[in-house]
């Protein structure tokens, strides 16, 4: 499947991947917010992983958009 | 001496009586009936609404803004009655048109109902078609409150739209007034001037006028729900102490932490700012498929929050600009697939954008250019009232002052189709209205000291303020009344004009053309996708001949001819009166005969002869 997808420019900027990754930075978001006004306690090493992976996620889908444009535009 | 004397006398008598607001709302109210049905649509002149209203109209509007300056002055404050005079200005400002135009104005509204009969219709966009299809929130929501009318169209809420959503506003323009950190009487005048100097006119039928709303909920939410970390240095005294304070809250600005938002604080419970970011979540991607320029605005707007400590959650601006971008991007694609140059071709001519958006427009007639210049005046003033208002008040955080300035990064990214400068001011418009009343009534406390020293108000100091307040409201409210309406000869339609395009609607065949010479005309709000309408200009410039020709060019079924087109090329096209008769007489030896007529357009059809 991932083959597939990688065939091409054009399949690649057609699939799902910008979705999911804006999903799943959505849901970090949420996650991020929620521990933080709800005062849950998080390690030092987990509030950093946290938010890495918020920030590498927003990256990662901002350059998957730039593709998209670039390919399809 | 005496004159002063009986000025105060009057000032004290105005500001202290207890039934003298009842009786200026009741007699602003019957006036405005009053005015509203002595107003002949059929009389419009060229400078548009404001040549058919009499004076009633203008009397009344002076009651109102006189109730509405002696409530706000008077001691103590009485809220209940400036909202009854706010209310009542917002009729006068904003419901003259719909009460007095048979139907409602502009032709876009019937284009936005015709796309949402389409969703209603068909349960979704119609694809390659035009730019609105891409941004299908609002249709869509629009198309479930028809069918929870029980209407087949929305044909019926288009008339009085601009009012009802501009009463809609009010709501959360209290919160934002009450928490952006300015005084009670700051606050009330602050949303006057934002009522009598609204003049953009993006208040009609409209997925934008939705947008607003959104907009100013979610910034009047964002307000009421964080408010600054109180500073740990206490104010310095001394010039030099002031400065050197003033530059370390302005480096704290790029700290980390402020980014994070720990320099607000939330001012409710963590359930309720939880539920506030959830419901601000699901506005921003309500937007976000709504309109394609309002939710920039809101990112930009939220940042200024953030940056100046009245946002506690930075997740809601990332999450707002995935929103925005992910369905520009993969909701949108109709929109921008194969000319990617239709989003970023302006992007940095911001000296292109100012003149297509200001000096383009000052053009036509004298008409059109008064109502141009008008419109230039009174947002030029309310700038300048605002930039006073800025040195003047003291405060907690420069919020005010972020929100009035930071929807003008737009600019540097796009023009709009020459209008991103007016949608720029609208989104500020409440900031900087806000501002501007600030200039009158500052707040004189706050750890942000004022730039420049206040002066202590006495009692003729007070009359002074009641003259000025009187005078602005007043002349900003008589300035937006001709501003406003200065299109409406050519924006606002006859009922003959609407009959011309039904009969079109019911006889012309799938994939017809029909030819109008500009495209002021209420039309295109049923079957849409299925007649192709064209028409010609927008700007004038086009000789009458060549106007005739390229409309015979387009082979249309029908063409229509009409008032609100006559006069658009009276007003703005530079065409002497009654250059549509020659077309017209033009049109009938060139193979077409009229099929149906009105007082106010006439229908020409082709005939079958000529293929």
């Amino acid at each position: 499947m991932s083959g597939v997808l990688l065939a091409s420019a054009r399949s690649l900027a057609a699939s799902p991947a910008e979705l999911v990754v804006l999903v799943v930075t959505v849901v970090l978001l949420s996650i991020r917010s929620w521990t933080s006004v709800a005062k849950v306690a998080l390690t030092r090493r987990g509030t950093h992983l946290l938010t890495g992976l918020t920030v590498l996620m927003v990256v990662l889908f901002f350059l998957l958009v730039i593709f998209r444009f670039r390919t399809l535009g | 001496m005496t004159v002063i004397a009986a000025w105060q006398r009057v000032y004290s008598a105005m500001t202290r009586s207890r039934v003298g607001s009842l009786a200026l709302a009741v007699a602003a109210l019957a006036l405005w009936f009053l005015a509203v049905d002595q107003a002949n649509f059929s009389k419009m002149g060229l400078l548009g609404l404001v040549t058919i209203l009499h004076w009633p109209y203008f009397v009344g509007l002076v009651l109102v803004v006189l109730g509405f300056t002696n409530e706000l002055l008077r001691t103590p404050l009485r809220s209940r009655w400036l909202l009854v005079f706010i209310i009542i200005l917002a009729v006068y400002i904003f419901g003259t048109a719909c009460a007095v135009e048979p139907i409602a104005a502009l032709a876009d509204s019937y284009r936005h109902s015709g796309i949402l009969e389409y969703f209603f219709q068909h349960g979704g966009p119609l694809p390659h078609y035009e730019a609105d299809f891409s941004w299908p929130g609002s249709f869509s929501l629009g198309a479930v409150f028809v069918g929870f009318a029980g209407q087949a169209n929305s044909l019926g809420f288009t008339r009085y739209f601009s009012l009802f959503i501009e009463l809609m506003y009010l709501a959360p323009l209290l919160v934002i007034a009450r928490s952006v950190g300015v005084g009670r009487r700051a606050g009330w005048l602050g949303i006057a001037l934002f009522y009598v100097t609204d003049w953009i006119y993006q208040d009609y039928f409209s997925p934008q006028a939705l947008g607003y709303l959104f907009l100013l909920i979610t910034l009047a939410a964002v307000l009421a729900t964080w408010s600054p970390k109180p500073h740990p240095k206490p104010p310095l005294s001394g010039f030099w102490r002031s400065l050197r304070l003033r530059y370390h809250r302005s480096r704290a600005v790029f700290r980390v932490a402020r980014i994070e938002g720990h320099d607000a604080v939330a001012t409710g419970s963590n359930t309720q700012t939880l539920a506030v970011v959830g419901l601000l979540g699901l506005i921003t991607f309500a937007m976000a498929i709504s309109h394609e320029l309002t939710p920039y605005a809101l990112i930009l707007m939220l940042l200024g929050c953030l940056i100046t400590r009245r946002l506690g959650r930075p997740e809601l601006v990332i999450a707002a600009a995935l929103f925005v971008v992910g369905w520009l991007s993969l909701g949108a694609t109709d929109y921008w697939i194969g000319h990617l140059n239709y989003i970023f071709s302006g992007f940095g001519q911001i000296g292109s954008t100012l003149s297509s958006n200001v000096t383009g427009r000052v053009s036509g007639s004298g008409a059109h250019q008064l109502a141009a210049e008008t419109r230039i005046l009174v947002i030029g003033g309310l700038y300048l009232l605002a930039g006073v208002g800025t040195l003047r008040r003291s405060t907690d955080s420069r919020v005010l002052e972020m929100l009035a300035g930071a929807p003008f990064v737009l600019l540097v990214i796009s023009s709009y189709v020459g209008e991103g400068l007016m949608r720029v001011v609208l989104y500020a418009l409440p900031f900087t209205a806000l501002l501007a009343a600030s200039a009158i009534l500052p707040q004189v406390s706050g750890p942000i000291r004022s730039f420049v020293p206040n002066f202590r108000v006495r009692r003729h100091g007070r009359a002074a303020i009641w003259f000025l307040v009187f005078v602005i409201v007043l002349g900003s409210a008589f300035a937006t009344t001709i501003a406003r309406g200065g299109n409406d000869a050519y924006e606002s339609f006859s009922i003959g004009e609407l009959d011309a395009v039904n009969y079109v609607d019911a006889h012309v065949h799938y994939n017809d053309t029909v030819g109008l010479i500009s495209p002021y005309l209420p039309y295109n709000q049923a079957d849409v996708g299925s007649i192709n309408w064209v028409g010609l200009q927008t700007g004038g410039g086009a000789s009458l001949a060549s106007l005739r020709s390229s409309l015979i060019k387009l082979h249309p079924r029908f063409i229509i001819l009409s008032q609100s087109q006559e006069n658009w090329g009276e007003i703005v096209g530079g065409y002497p009166k009654g250059w549509e008769n020659s077309i017209f007489d033009s049109l009938l030896n060139r193979g077409f005969h009229v099929a149906a007529s009105w007082s106010t357009a006439t229908v020409l059809e082709r005939n079958t002869t000529h293929k």
